[in-house]
Order: structure tokens, then sequence, then C-alpha cells
């Protein structure tokens, strides 16, 4: 096979019927060989194919720059030996990740082994732990990843989160489910390694009328130094996530300084446990006009009647 | 194969939904399947880009894709799939959008 | 002079943040030419 090029002219689907329905918008060129022996004791068939940079759309979103070499150990019957390696450049479930490189085995009866994969991610590295998909039942696809290393001010800077700053170096699971609406993350979970971080939730708050609780939490937030601090993270990858953070740590700027003059100094260093839920799509916290944060403040230990007003932050400008 | 998905179009076996992609209404044969699904996987990668372009969320970017559709391109005799999870078939009246279609 | 002491349990403090984007009206007319622009995505 001197190489096959896909394209607008030609899809995979006019060469096999398995891969219709499944990928799309092929575009690339693959080369190989292949080799199918009769004789009394039956067919073998064995083979090798690799591309350099294929595109694809698949149900869970488009692939960019596929590269790599399969060998079959039975062409026909789409078995290779272990350890085949394809590289991803850039895939897009809702969230573009880059430079993946997975490792996997193809089994008898369309069964994908993977043996593992590997992104780089924000600082830190996602991997994909070992499982088998079996590719003749439709049905949902589940995958863990483990987290490690992940930085938190590179993660806000490379999600463009606004008015939010922080530091601290997290690992944790996110345990994903893949299937013909999208991937979504069930129950994830990030911790922050020894030594915590800081916080800061440096966003202007045009409604002044927030009430004192809530005026105090969020000034407490304005310089947060942490010790530990757990995120559980649900929700679709392409839409909505519900992160919630529990914390606890000491603010490191006054709270209410105008108004407490005389001892702005000493409302510092101060123990708070912050637990805060946030519902947000990944791309929502990115400013655009339309944009607005609702905060609700609650207390917990706070006397019934004095309710919170949510909060209208300044809408951002929009940054493009 | 062009033809058989848009027979089953117009036959209600398969229609729009309000999340903007296309949904098989009645049991249909496998082909029909395999052809719904290409063309999610290919509306899917567009919309992957579009989101990215006008700074949404991919689910948001394919819900305002789903009204257009549901105000306009589902014909009478034809299948569509609201938020609530029923298949309906359209008459003449215009099709009642989800609250944020606007 | 007004002495401060630090509350010896930890202020409690739960907080829910939602971000809402108003974006289903706003990006109507581009969702429009998107779906005249791309036929071959929505065959009827």
């Amino acid at each position: 096979v001197p190489g096959i090029t896909f394209g607008r002219a030609l899809q995979p689907e006019r060469l096999t019927r398995l891969t219709f329905g499944v990928v799309a918008n092929v575009e690339g060129t693959v080369r190989g060989e292949g080799r199918i022996d009769w004789n009394d004791a039956g067919v073998t068939s064995t083979g090798a194919f690799r591309t350099d940079s294929l595109d694809l759309a698949a149900a869970f979103g488009p692939v960019r720059g596929l590269a790599g070499e399969i060998r079959f150990s039975d062409l026909l019957g789409l078995e290779t030996p272990p350890g085949q390696e394809v590289r991803l450049a850039e895939v897009n479930p809702g969230v573009a990740v880059t430079d993946g490189l997975i490792r996997y085995q193809l089994l008898p009866g369309q069964k994908l082994r993977v043996e593992g994969g590997r992104w780089p991610f924000s600082g830190g590295e996602l991997f994909l732990e070992p499982t088998v998909m079996d590719f003749a039942q439709p049905v949902a696809r589940h995958m863990t990843f483990r987290v490690a290393g992940l930085d938190a001010a590179q993660f806000i800077q490379q999600f463009e989160f606004e008015n939010i700053a922080g530091t601290g170096i997290f690992d944790g699971t996110l345990p994903m489910v893949f299937d013909d609406s999208g991937g979504r993350i069930e129950n994830g979970l990030l911790k922050v390694r020894e030594g915590g971080g800081t916080l800061a939730y440096v966003g202007e708050l045009s409604n002044e009328d927030l009430g004192t609780f809530g005026k105090m939490a969020f000034d407490a937030l304005k310089s947060m130094r942490y010790d530990n601090l757990a995120i559980r993270l649900d929700g679709n990858l392409d839409g909505e996530i519900v992160s919630e953070i529990l914390f606890t740590g000491i603010n490191e700027r006054p709270i209410g300084g105008e108004k407490l003059e005389g001892m702005a100094e000493e409302l510092t260093g101060l123990p708070f446990r912050f637990n805060i839920t946030v519902r947000a799509p990944f791309r929502g916290l990115v400013s655009t006009a339309s944009n607005f944060i609702d905060p609700t403040a609650l207390i917990r230990n706070q006397k019934p009647g004095d309710s919170p007003k949510p909060v209208q932050t300044q809408e951002s400008e929009d940054k493009r | 194969q062009d033809a058989a998905l848009s027979a089953a179009i117009a036959s209600g076996q398969v229609g729009e939904q309000a999340d903007g992609y296309m949904g098989i209404a009645k049991p249909v044969g496998g082909d029909i399947r395999s052809a719904v699904e290409a063309l999610n996987i290919k509306r899917r990668a567009a919309y992957t880009d579009q989101a990215a372009k006008h700074g949404v969320a991919l689910r948001e970017w394919a819900a305002t894709i789903g009204c257009q559709t549901l105000r306009n391109r589902v014909k009478p005799g034809q299948a569509y799939l609201l938020p609530d999870g029923v298949w309906r078939v359209k008459d003449a009246s215009p099709i009642a959008l989800p609250g944020n279609c606007g | 002079c007004i002495q401060v002491k630090a509350p010896d349990k930890p202020i409690e403090i739960n907080l829910n943040v939602n971000v809402k984007q108003e974006v289903v009206v706003r990006l109507q007319k581009d969702a429009q030419e998107f779906i005249t622009e791309n036929p071959e995505l929505f065959p009827q």
C-alpha cells in the first residue's frame, strides 16, 4: 500500500464499513504493507501501517495530528501484539489537550486494551489508566485519568480564568465517561500537596450591599493562604462543570479595611474554612461581555435574619 | 446513503433535537443509525471550532443551533426532540421552543 | 484600645458561585448563518 490519502474525495468508510459512524472527516495519508498467506494449515495475515499526521473527528470530538505505526499479528482479525503506540497532537473532548501518547493493543473481537496514556497538562501530567474497551458493544466508555503535579497557577492561566489567582500543586483522579453525548467527569477529586498555596479572588464586586458576612467572605478571599484544599469535580467537559472547593486557611489582607480603621491590622491571620461551589462551563469562566458571576454568600454560623444578597460582579470587558 | 437518511428524516424515523444533534425517533436499520452517528460526529467537530471562536462552551453553542433547527428547519410530519426527552411530530403550528431559546 | 482575639474555631463560609452565560440569544444570528453555510450538516 504505497499510500492512501484520505480527504474530501475518499473517506475510510468507502474501504470498510467498520469506520462508518465511528470516525469522520479523516484527512491524511496512511502507508503500509499487508500480507495474506494461504496454505493447508489455513489463512494467516499480517501487516503494518503508519501515518505521520492524520486528522479525524470522533464521537468524543476532533483529533489533530494522529501519528504512529500499527503492526498487526492478524490483519484480517484486526489483532496486534502488545505495545502499539500512537501520538495525538491534539484531542478536544470539550477541553483541548495536546501532545498525547497512548500505548494499546487490539484484541480479538474488536476489543481495545489501553495499556496507558500520557498528556502534559498545566505543568503536570494526565495519565490514562489501563483499561479494556469492547468496540463491538455501543456502550459508554469508562476511562480514569490520574492527575500528577498540576500547577494551579498554570491551570488558571491556561484556561484564562478571570479575576482568580492561585498557587499550589495538585494530584488526584478524574474518572470519566464518554458516550455519544460527549465526555463527563464523575466524582473527580484533586488535592493540594504538602505546603498548600494561596488563593485570591480579585474581581471587583459592583453590588456593595452584600451584608456584613458576605463582605467579610470576599475580603478574606482577596488573599487567602491555605494549607489543605480539595476540589470535587462533576460535569460535562463540553458544558457545565460543578466544582466543590473545600479548604482551610488564613486571610493575609485585612477584613473590612475602611470601616474598621482603628484595628485593620489585627484582622488578618484569622482562620477560615471555605466551602465554595462553582457552577460554570469550563469556557464560561473566560471573560465575555455577557458573563456575570452570581455568588450568594451563605455563612453557616450566621444568624438566620441576615441573609446575604446575590452579588453582580462588574462585567469584565471582552479581551478578544 | 444521503438519500436513505433524507427519507428517514422525511418519514419521522430520525429528527432534530434541541441539543443541536440529530436523534433516532423510531427503530431504524444499522445503516441509518451509522449515518446519524456519522452526521453527529461531523457536527460535533464543526461545533468545537465554532464554540472556541465564540468563546462559549460546546454545549451552549450546540443548544443555540438546536433552537434554530427547531425554529425553522423541521417540516410538518417530521420528528423533533425537546429537552423533556419526548419525541413529537411537527404539525402546522410552530414548535414550542425550550426556554433558553429566547 | 480594642483587643481583638482571633476566634479559636475557624469562621465557616459557604459560597455558591454560578457562572451563567446568556449565550443562546446572543449567538442566534451566528447560529442561523452557520446552518445556512453548512447545508451538508443539516440534511432535510
